[in-house]
């Protein structure tokens, strides 16, 4: 019994120390829709958060990581939509909503990791969920998809604070074609606190 | 224990800042009014020179007592009379012509009205007037300008107008030799439908300029292109 404890203190105290290099971090997003994306909604969007956990290697200034992210864009349209083909043609206010839910594993490489300015490259890969709605008179034109995306990025570490740091990063999206619906892409501009 | 704390707060924040801008959609029933028209074919959209319109009155579907009077009928009778022969350059078959048999019209054009009562409570948080509303029955109903929170009666009729096109040549094919007491096929050439016109005490102005915009779809239409 007496060994149980020995080696559960042991791993809880290995636990403790691989935490000291772990860093959470909380992040405002903005995005900038592109190609497909920016045809449905032009806007850019200030309405962002993301949630991200990171633990960094002892030997090489590199971190993996995981993150959950919301993004959402909106826009009203008024144009008019004219369709040949189904032989339809319509006015009225529509209301577009883009929600996105980015589910990505990261790894960053880090160019001065003691230094008080810290640039960083890095990668996403993992799932968006992303779920479009056309609001159109007393109707809704509803879209939902988990799609695979990856996640480029460059950012800047900065060592702000003995108690936490600040975090600015440009992260590429690009979700792929899934189902019916076609890929999305946008770029977020993100501003958060390590901790 | 106080980065903990620092970090649930900046957490609760972030995401109650988010969702307090999320955009509400719709705030007044005007933002739900829609033009909407469907045809079959360009050709025969082009191929249509005259109409013979139904002056007495508009149809009634309705369950509630919000449609138009006659004197609105024929309002807006008398502006859509005007406009198919001014925004659609189409030539007018009168009555007599009709019935004496001189002129057989390309179309013959009947207008429509559908009135339906909603109504229902809405539960408004009070510290947020845009918050799209828990217990919201359903999206696209409109919001009000509410202030405070608490429970909110809403009640609006939500009216169509429905212009039919029927298509008299390919009406007449689609009916030979039919017997007197069956019910005859209507072919539409084009129909057009303005929802949400007869909510807001039925403004005659309001429906004009709905015919405006919905016979310049017919145009839109007959132009063929994206």
């Amino acid at each position: 019994m007496k060994k149980y404890i020995i080696t559960l203190l042991l791993g809880l105290t290995g636990f403790y120390a691989s935490a000291q290099q772990s860093d959470f971090i909380l992040t405002y997003q903005m995005a900038l829709p592109l190609g497909n994306t920016s045809d449905y909604i032009s806007s850019f969007s200030g309405r962002g958060v993301g949630l991200e956990w990171k633990k960094h290697l002892l030997t090489t200034p590199v971190s993996y990581g995981f993150s959950v992210n919301w993004n959402v864009l909106y826009q009203k349209v008024d144009d008019r939509y004219n369709s040949p083909e189904e032989g339809i043609v319509a006015d009225g206010r529509q209301y577009r909503y883009h929600n996105t839910v980015p589910i990505l594993l990261h790894a960053n490489y880090y160019f001065n990791e003691d230094g008080i300015i810290n640039p960083f490259v890095g990668v996403g890969l993992g799932t968006y969920y992303i779920n479009q709605r056309t609001s159109f008179g007393q109707w809704a034109f509803i879209e939902q998809n988990w799609h695979f995306g990856i996640a480029p990025e460059v950012g800047v570490v900065a060592d702000v604070s003995s108690s936490f740091n600040m975090l600015f990063t440009i992260r590429y999206n690009h979700a792929f074609k899934a189902g019916n619906t076609t890929d999305h892409s946008y770029l977020g501009f993100n501003v958060g606190f390590v901790f | 224990m106080k980065t903990l704390l620092l970090k649930a707060f900046m957490l609760s924040s972030l995401i109650a800042l988010l969702q307090s801008c999320y955009p509400g959609g719709a705030e007044y029933t005007s933002d739900l009014d829609i033009a909407i028209s469907r045809y079959e074919s360009v050709e025969n959209l082009r191929s249509y020179r005259s109409y013979y319109l139904v002056e007495d009155s508009i149809a009634v579907t309705s369950n509630t007592k919000d449609t138009l009077t006659l004197v609105q009928q024929l309002a807006v009778l008398a502006n859509v009379d005007t406009q198919l022969q001014g925004i659609l350059e189409l030539e007018k078959v009168t009555k007599t012509e009709l019935e004496s048999g001189a002129k057989v019209p390309d179309l013959f054009i009947q207008l429509s009205q559908i009135a339906v009562q909603q109504s229902g409570f809405v539960w408004q948080p009070p510290y947020y007037p845009g918050y799209p509303g828990w217990g919201y029955p359903g999206w696209g109903y409109p919001g009000y300008p509410w202030y405070g929170g608490g429970y909110s009666y809403y009640s609006y009729s939500n009216g169509t107008i429905l212009f039919d096109f029927i298509d008299v040549e390919q009406t007449t094919k689609e009916n030979e030799g039919i017997g007197n007491d069956e019910v005859p096929t209507l072919i539409l050439g084009w129909q057009g439908a303005l929802n949400g016109v007869l909510s807001r005490a039925n403004s005659v102005p309001l429906i004009n300029e709905g015919v405006d915009v919905l016979f310049d779809q017919y145009n839109t239409a007959k132009a063929g292109t994206e």
